[in-house]
């Protein structure tokens, strides 16, 4: 376990590697760094750090894969080849409400329909998961296409194609699977709260800067309640991811992403209304902020389904659960 | 014992003594009066057995430990179904501050305190000092060895079952503002001390008038410094916050659980978004809960915390109303027309939950202290 200080350095050597790293070598430069020694050690808040500075930077790169793949080799139990980040991208499941699988498996064939994130052209093969496990294909066997019009700098491409089942073994589990999904859900929520946290940081300096009737606008009251209140949804989606890591389980992972996505699309929403009309232009940042917060909330679950998702459990029987446990 | 034990022992506890702990699984009567004496048994028991004494200092009656303890067992009280004693809440709220300011006087009183045999509470609020408190005008005069007030109060929850208040009077100047008043720690018995309850909209008499016609204390009735009320009532404002918040999660999950058994009995009035409105719900609660428990952690290791705890008293004000919001879907339509015993008590708690974004620190004050003092935003004119 790191102390305050071992980890802030951490932190500020990630935010260095992500805004200087073509998104394709990420993986092998996280590695030069030290990063399985890195997780080794305190592993929940390096991968948190990690995410957070992500967001902060707006970065497009295959940071997900390194942990999605983490998650499952630290699930299979064999030797797992082929789950080198360097090489391997993940087939994240496509745009659909209720599904994290990225293939089906029909008639001796494994279809593959999913989303690969920037970065994808460093890797000779994937992973898609089926209902049946996860497989490894090669990558040239698919289609690429980009994808993600709402906002483009991310860079995610569609993967499809079919594929033979022989040539696409399966060299983990769909439990594996679920603990990529659960891993990746709490990364993107870190890195909604990286978003976050800069929206409000550029956001309150401005509006303390910008004045009208001859006072900054943040000195209105209405400017400053929709502001806390901004900060409140800001403040649940960090305490919440905080609980997804310690508890590391699927369900406070749901939870994690859910109120992320929720709390920093308002946090989107209300930095965008006190800016006034300077922060619709193409040429002012923050668009490009609530832009990759929505897609990050479209990947994975949004917060709408995985609200509906936790509302099916808890009406389907069993006491509601205590979480974080104390 | 440690926490784990403590939990599991406690458990067990609870499971042993299922029978006997039947009448507490109901809640609270519309006669406040009859539902808290109903609730003393419940705390004689908990306390006689050890429970509640846990994370209270052992010279002022507790069992020691750390106050998470506390958290522990009101965890595990609502989540095995029984309805936690409202005095609890008084405790927890009022409490630290004579453990802190006053340790003579806790030790006097908090062992009855605890055990449910005495009950306090707190007289802040008046007729013309609600949010804006630093103007209240109950007047101390020092007049040698006592003072004597004068002067009304309002708001006071379960002020006419209570026989301690502890009351915050202007000893300054009249225009002193905060920097004038003192705390003082008063028996409700004293002469020329009124209390008049008063009928709330859903149904109980939960809060109380109090008037002061030359009530005459001892000087030494003083909790912390003369004229330095406020930073007294600073204090106690971190454990309404927080420890008093983590009460509430706990019982807002129990009623969650009572609320969705209720359901699954009658489908069919479910309207099609009631997943979509449960789990928001939950995440909500969840949300509170996290937070809660880093704040009562921080309070717990005596650091004092700043207005950060603004945010959690805006998380506790807005999950209260969305929580009792859901358990009327979720028990539709009972709240609105049925006369049984739980119909009318989800209805009064309903309404009761309304009150929750006012009292003990309005919501819109909290939002100026949050934007101004955490966020660094410029103030107003």
């Amino acid at each position: 376990m790191m102390d305050a200080d071992e980890l802030a350095l951490v932190r500020t050597s990630l935010r260095h590697l992500l805004t200087s790293t073509p998104p394709a070598r990420l993986p092998l430069a996280l590695l030069d760094q030290g990063w399985d020694d890195l997780v080794a050690d305190d592993g929940d808040r390096v991968i948190a750090a990690l995410f957070e500075e992500h967001g902060a930077a707006r970065a497009a790169s295959p940071a997900l894969d390194v942990v999605m793949l983490g998650a499952i080799a630290a699930a299979t139990s064999s030797e797992a080849a082929g789950l080198d980040a360097a090489t391997t991208a993940v087939v994240l499941p496509a745009l659909s409400r209720r599904r994290i699988t990225s293939a089906t498996v029909t008639n001796g064939n494994v279809v593959v329909q999913g989303l690969l994130t920037a970065g994808w052209e460093r890797a000779a093969t994937v992973l898609a998961a089926s209902p049946a496990g996860v497989h490894s294909i090669d990558g040239s066997r698919l289609d690429m296409a980009s994808t993600g019009a709402l906002d483009s700098s991310l860079t995610l491409q569609t993967a499809s194609g079919t594929v033979p089942l022989a040539a696409a073994p399966i060299v983990a589990g769909h439990d594996a699977w679920e603990r990529a999904i659960d891993a990746g859900r709490r990364a993107l929520a870190s890195e909604l709260v990286g978003i976050g946290r800069v929206m409000m940081s550029t956001t309150i300096e401005y509006i303390t800067a910008r004045k009208q009737y001859k006072r900054p606008i943040g000195s209105f009251q209405s400017v400053q309640h929709r502001m806390a209140e901004a900060h409140v949804a800001w403040c649940a989606a960090a305490d919440a991811v905080v609980t997804a890591y310690e508890e590391h389980d699927s369900w406070s992972a749901m939870a994690a992403k859910a109120l992320a996505g929720r709390g920093v699309l308002q946090v989107g929403a209300s930095c965008f209304q006190v800016h006034g009309a300077i922060a619709f232009t193409e040429e002012h940042e923050l668009h490009r902020y609530i832009q990759r917060a929505n897609m990050l909330d479209a990947l994975l679950g949004t917060y709408g389904d995985l609200a509906w998702e936790i509302g099916q459990q808890l009406l389907g029987g069993g006491s509601v659960p205590r979480i974080p446990r104390l | 014992m440690g926490p784990g034990e403590i939990r599991e022992s406690f458990r067990t506890w609870l499971t042993e003594h299922a029978d006997e702990l039947g009448p507490f699984r109901h809640e609270h009567l519309l006669d406040i009066a009859a539902s808290f004496a109903r609730e003393v048994p419940f705390q004689h028991l908990l306390h006689d057995a050890g429970w509640s004494r846990y994370g209270w200092p052992e010279a002022y009656g507790g069992l020691g430990g750390s106050p998470v303890l506390r958290g522990i067992i009101h965890d595990e009280v609502t989540a095995a179904g029984y309805v936690l004693p409202e005095a609890f809440s008084m405790l927890e709220v009022i409490a630290p501050m004579l453990l802190k300011y006053r340790p003579d006087l806790a030790a006097t009183e908090l062992p009855a305190a605890l055990r449910g045999d005495a009950m306090w509470c707190q007289g802040f609020s008046e007729p013309d000092a609600g949010s804006d408190l630093a103007s209240l005008r109950t007047r101390a005069f020092a007049e040698g060895d006592h003072y004597r007030i004068v002067g009304q109060k309002t708001w006071t929850s379960f002020g006419h079952l209570c026989s301690k208040v502890a009351l915050l009077a202007r000893t300054g100047e009249p225009d002193s503002g905060h920097r004038g008043v003192t705390m003082f720690w008063v028996d409700m018995d004293t002469p020329g001390l009124t209390v008049r309850p008063i009928m709330c909209a859903n149904g109980r008499e939960e809060v109380s008038e109090v008037f002061l016609d030359d009530v005459i204390v001892p000087a030494d009735s003083i909790v912390g410094d003369v004229n330095g009320g406020w930073g007294v009532v600073m204090y106690l404002m971190q454990f309404e916050r927080g420890n008093f918040a983590w009460q509430r999660q706990a019982v807002l999950h129990s009623r969650l659980d009572k609320a969705l058994a209720a359901a699954r009995s009658a489908p069919q009035e479910l309207p099609p978004d009631a997943a979509a409105t449960v789990g928001s719900t939950y995440l909500s609660l969840m949300a509170l809960r996290a937070r809660c428990r880093s704040t009562t952690r921080t309070l717990a290791d005596g650091v004092e915390l700043g207005p950060e705890i603004s945010v959690d008293k805006v998380l506790l004000s807005s999950i209260e109303q969305q929580m009792n919001d859901c358990i009327r879907v979720l028990t539709w339509p009972s709240i609105e027309v049925d006369d049984d015993d739980e119909a009318i008590t989800n209805r009064q708690l309903w309404w009761f939950s309304r009150i929750t974004t006012i009292y003990g620190g309005a919501g819109e004050v909290q939002r100026d202290l949050i934007a101004q003092r955490l966020l660094g935003l410029p103030r107003g004119a």
